[in-house]
C-alpha cells in the first residue's frame, strides 16, 4: 500500500510539474495573444457597421442642424474599406456617378477620389431623382467649407475592382490626414490607447473606473454616443 | 375507473414539455405572475419525475411503422433526469428576480429540451428536441446583449447548426435500415451513419477539436445563463454517447487526451468562466474515457460522474457568476482576496473545487473511484496515468489557482476589487444547497450509486484508495507552490481552435460578400444601361413608325391625326371585345 501511495505521489508530482512547464512555458509562447486579439477586429467591424447604420456626419449634423461645423461633427477616420464605398457608387448609374461626392468636411488636404463618407445613403440605385439635380440631401444645399470631389469611376467596365484599386492606391494619402486631424474627433476603437480613451470619456463627461478596459471604455462611450442620439 | 385514468395522466406527464410551456408562459405573461414561474416549473418537472415509472409513455403515430416516443424511462434516463431536475431548481433559485424575461423563458425551454433529448425512445422525437435546445442555447448565450455575446452566439448556432445537421442525417440513414429505436450503434460502426451520428455528437459533447465553442461561448452568457448552460448541452451529449457508443475503444485514449490537453488550456487561462469552460472539457475527456471502456463500470463511471460534475460545476459556475455580478470583473488579473468579503461564495467554490479534483469526503472521489476502476479493469494502464493526470491538472487550474489568486491568496486591501452591489440571498442559498448535495454524494456513496444504471457496488473509502487520492493532491501540490511566480496568470488571450473560424473564416466571408457584391454592382448598372437603351429605343411608338424606312409603316403614324379618331377606334374595339365575351358567357 505504501509503495502504491508512493507511486502516486510521483505521478502526481511528475504530471503536475509537464502541465506547468507545458502549459507556462512552450505553449505559453505559441499560443498566446494580446488580450485584445480578437476584440480589436470585433470593435472594428462594430464601428464599420454603427456608420454605416447611420452614425456618420450627416446624423450629427441633423441633431445639430444650427450649430456651427466643427471638426467634433466629422468622423474623420471612418473603417469601411474604400471598396465598399465605390461599389455603393458603381451600383448607380454611370451618368449620376460625377456627382456623387466624396466628401472631406473643412479638410482640404483630402485628397480626390478618396472615399471618406458613403456616396450617400439617400441615394439609390436607379434612383431617377438625381437626374434631374432634384432631392439632394439638405446638407448638400449649403455646403460651406464643404468640398465636393467627383469619385473615379471607369464608365467603360463599370467595374469596381478599378475604381477600388485606385481608391486603395489613394489610401495612404488619406491617413496622413487623418493622422493630422484626429484627435477628439475621433471614433474609439481598440486601436486608441487608454489614455487615449480616458481623455475622451472625460471630455464626453464619462465616470470611468481606474481598472476599467479598453474594451470598457469603449462601451461606455458607445452608449454615450446612444443616449446622444436618442 | 377514475383511478386507471388518473394513471394513465400520471404517465403521461413530460418534465421536459412542462418546462418548455412554463418557459413560453413565462415569455407571454405580465411580470407579477412570470417572476414565480422561473422556479415553480422546475419543482413541477421534478414532480412529474417522481410520477413517472417504467410504464411512463407518450407516444405518437406519425405514420405506419414510424412512432414517436417521447418518454422511454429507464435507470440511465432516470439518473440524468434527477440530476437535470436538481439543477434546475437551484437554477431557479439562483436566477429569481435576476433574470430578464426572455433570458428566463428561453432557460426554462432549453433545460425543457434537453429532458427531452434525455427521455426521448427515438431518434425523430431526440432530433426535434436536441434542433430546439441548440436554438433555446443560443438565445441564452445572446441574453446579456452586448456585442461580445452576439457575436458568441452568432459563432455557437453556426457551430451546433453544423452539429445538428450531421447528427439529423446520420439518424435518417441509421432509421432507413436499423429502425428508429435509440440503441447501442457499434453493431454499425464505420458505416456513413455511425461517422454522422458520431460528429453530430461529437459536437455537442465538445470532443476536439470540435470543442472551440464551448470556451469562446459559455463565458460570454448571463450569471445564470452559464450555469444553465455548463449543465446540460454537453451532458445530454454524454447520455447520448452511453447510450449509442459505450465499449467503442477509440474512445479511450481520446478521453485521456482530451482531459489533458483541456487541462493544460485551463492552467493558461486568465478569465475565470473561460477557465470553467475548459475545465468542462477536461471532465468530459474523463467521462468519455470512461465510456470507451465500456462494461458496468464504465457505463455507471461516466454516468456518474456526469452527474457529480453537474452539481459541482454548477455551484463553480454559479460562484463564477457571483463574482462577476458583485464586482463587474473576470479576470483572474484583476480579482484576489475575496475571501475576506465574499465569505459564503468563497467557502461554497473551494468545497466544490475540492470535489472536482477528487479529494475524500466529496463527490468527485466517488464518481472518479468508479472511472479509474473501469480503466484497470479493461487494462488501460496507461490511459489511467492520463487520466490521473488531467485530474492533477485540475487541481493546480480550479483548486490550487483560482482559490489562491481571486480567494485566499495573499492581496494587498487596496487591491481587494470593491464589491458593487452585494449578491441576493437567493444566489448563496443556491450555491449552498448545490455544495451540500456535493458533500451529501461523497458521505452517502452507496445511495449514490445505486442510482447508477448498473447499481455496480464499488467501496472506494478503502485505506488504500483514500490514500492514493492524498498522494495525488500532495504531489500536485509541491510544483504549484514551486513555480508560484510562473503560476501568475496573465491579461491575455490563449488562441485555440476557434481561431480558425474567428480569423481565416471572419476574412473568407469578407471576400465572398465583397466578390458578391462587386458582382451585383455590376448586374446592376448593366440592367439600368438596358433599361435606359430600351427606353430610348421603344419607348416611343409614334418616334418608332415615323423613323421606319418602309412608307407603308410610316403612314400607320397618328401623329398627325386627330386624337379623336384614336380613341374612337379604341372605344369599338372595346365594346367589340365586351360584346363578344358577353355572347361567349350567354352560349356557355
Amino acid at each position: 500500500m505504501i509503495i502504491e501511495t508512493l507511486e502516486y505521489l510521483g505521478i502526481a508530482f511528475v504530471s503536475s510539474a509537464l502541465l506547468i512547464v507545458m502549459s507556462k512555458i512552450i505553449l505559453q509562447h505559441l499560443i498566446r495573444r494580446p488580450a485584445d486579439y480578437y476584440l480589436a477586429e470585433e470593435y472594428m467591424q462594430e464601428e464599420l457597421m454603427l456608420n454605416r447604420a447611420g452614425f456618420s456626419i450627416t446624423d450629427e449634423i441633423e441633431t445639430n442642424p444650427e450649430g456651427e461645423i466643427t471638426d467634433e461633427h466629422i468622423h474623420v477616420t471612418p473603417k469601411f474599406p474604400a471598396e465598399d464605398a465605390s461599389a455603393d457608387i458603381a451600383a448607380k448609374k454611370p451618368e449620376d456617378v460625377p456627382e456623387t461626392p466624396a466628401v472631406s468636411f473643412g479638410l482640404p488636404e483630402a485628397s480626390p477620389g478618396s472615399a471618406e463618407i458613403p456616396a450617400s445613403d439617400d441615394m439609390q440605385p436607379g434612383d431617377e431623382s438625381t437626374d434631374e439635380g432634384g432631392e439632394i440631401p439638405e446638407w448638400f444645399e449649403d455646403p460651406g467649407n464643404v468640398e465636393f470631389k467627383s469619385f473615379d469611376f471607369d464608365e467603360e467596365t463599370g467595374s469596381v475592382e478599378k475604381s477600388a484599386k485606385k481608391a486603395e492606391k489613394k489610401k495612404p494619402e488619406k491617413k496622413k490626414t487623418e493622422k493630422k486631424k484626429t484627435g477628439k474627433s475621433r471614433n474609439p476603437s481598440m486601436k486608441m490607447r487608454k489614455d487615449e480613451l480616458l481623455a475622451m470619456a472625460a471630455e464626453r463627461g464619462i465616470k470611468v473606473f481606474e481598472k476599467a478596459t479598453k474594451k470598457d471604455i469603449i462601451e461606455l462611450l458607445h452608449k454615450d454616443r446612444e443616449k446622444k442620439k436618442k | 375507473m377514475t383511478g386507471i385514468t388518473y394513471e394513465t395522466l400520471k404517465n403521461m406527464l413530460h418534465p421536459g414539455i412542462i418546462m418548455i410551456v412554463f418557459g413560453i408562459l413565462v415569455m407571454l405573461l405580465p411580470r407579477p405572475f412570470r417572476k414565480p414561474l422561473g422556479l415553480i416549473a422546475p419543482v413541477a418537472a421534478t414532480w412529474a419525475l417522481f410520477q413517472m415509472s417504467d410504464n411512463s409513455s407518450l407516444a405518437y403515430e406519425l405514420a405506419p411503422y414510424i412512432r414517436m416516443q417521447f418518454i422511454h424511462l429507464d435507470s440511465l434516463s432516470y439518473a440524468f433526469m434527477l440530476a437535470f431536475c436538481i439543477i434546475a431548481v437551484l437554477n431557479g433559485i439562483y436566477g429569481e428576480g435576476i433574470q430578464h424575461r426572455y433570458e428566463c423563458g428561453m432557460s426554462l425551454i432549453y433545460a425543457g429540451s434537453v429532458m427531452g433529448v434525455v427521455l426521448a425512445g427515438d431518434c425523430i422525437s431526440l432530433i426535434i428536441f436536441w434542433e430546439v435546445s441548440a436554438f433555446a442555447s443560443t438565445y441564452v448565450i445572446y441574453a446579456k446583449h452586448d456585442m461580445v455575446s452576439a457575436r458568441a452566439s452568432f459563432r455557437y448556432i453556426l457551430v451546433h447548426a453544423f452539429g445538428g445537421n450531421m447528427l439529423l442525417a446520420g439518424l435518417i440513414v441509421y432509421m432507413f435500415h436499423y429502425g428508429n429505436r435509440i440503441e447501442n450503434i457499434m453493431s454499425c460502426y464505420g458505416t456513413p451513419a455511425f461517422w454522422l451520428i458520431a460528429i453530430g455528437v461529437a459536437v455537442n459533447a465538445a470532443i476536439p477539436p470540435l470543442h472551440a465553442w464551448l470556451p469562446d461561448a459559455y463565458p460570454e452568457s448571463t450569471a445564470t445563463g452559464t450555469v444553465y448552460l455548463s449543465s446540460f448541452t454537453t451532458k445530454a451529449a454524454i447520455y447520448l454517447m452511453i447510450r449509442m457508443f459505450a465499449g467503442m475503444e477509440a474512445l479511450v485514449w481520446m478521453g485521456a487526451a482530451i482531459a489533458i490537453y483541456a487541462a493544460c488550456m485551463a492552467i493558461m487561462e486568465n478569465g475565470i468562466r473561460r477557465l470553467l469552460a475548459y475545465h468542462i472539457i477536461s471532465q468530459l475527456g474523463m467521462m468519455i474515457a470512461a465510456i470507451g471502456a465500456g462494461g458496468a463500470l464504465g457505463i455507471d463511471g461516466a454516468a456518474a460522474h456526469a452527474i457529480t460534475n453537474i452539481m459541482f460545476k454548477g455551484v463553480l459556475m454559479m460562484g463564477a457568476g457571483a463574482v462577476i455580478y458583485s464586482t463587474g470583473r473576470s479576470k483572474i488579473t484583476e480579482l484576489g482576496g475575496l475571501a475576506k468579503k465574499m465569505p459564503v461564495t468563497a467557502a461554497c467554490f473551494l468545497i466544490c473545487s475540492l470535489a472536482i479534483a477528487g479529494l475524500p469526503g466529496l463527490s468527485g472521489f466517488v464518481s472518479k473511484a468508479l472511472i479509474m476502476d473501469a480503466l484497470h479493469e479493461g487494462g488501460y494502464e496507461i490511459f489511467a496515468i492520463a487520466v490521473t493526470a488531467g485530474g492533477v491538472g485540475t487541481l493546480l487550474s480550479i483548486t490550487l489557482k483560482i482559490n489562491y489568486y481571486v480567494f485566499f491568496g495573499p492581496c494587498d486591501e487596496a487591491d481587494i476589487p470593491e464589491i458593487e452591489r452585494e449578491i441576493p440571498w437567493t444566489m448563496k442559498l443556491a450555491m449552498v444547497l448545490g455544495t451540500l448535495v456535493t458533500v451529501l454524494i461523497g458521505i452517502c456513496p452507496s445511495a449514490f450509486y445505486s442510482l447508477m444504471p448498473n447499481a455496480t457496488i464499488v467501496h472506494p473509502y478503502h485505506i488504500g484508495h483514500v490514500m492514493e487520492y492524498v498522494a495525488i493532491f500532495i504531489g500536485g501540490s509541491i510544483p504549484f507552490f514551486l513555480y508560484l511566480k510562473n503560476m501568475k496568470p496573465h491579461d491575455e488571450v490563449t488562441i485555440d481552435f476557434d481561431w480558425f473560424y474567428r480569423k481565416p473564416l471572419n476574412s473568407i466571408v469578407m471576400f465572398v460578400s465583397r466578390v458578391l457584391y462587386s458582382v451585383f454592382a455590376w448586374c446592376d448598372i448593366h440592367a439600368a444601361r438596358m433599361a435606359g437603351y430600351l427606353r430610348t429605343h421603344f419607348g416611343d411608338p409614334y418616334k418608332w413608325t415615323q423613323q421606319s424606312a418602309s412608307v407603308k409603316v410610316r403612314k400607320l403614324s397618328f401623329e398627325n391625326e386627330n386624337r379623336l379618331v384614336g380613341d374612337l377606334v379604341s372605344i369599338i374595339v372595346l365594346a367589340y371585345v365586351v360584346m363578344l365575351s358577353i355572347a361567349a358567357n350567354l352560349a356557355s
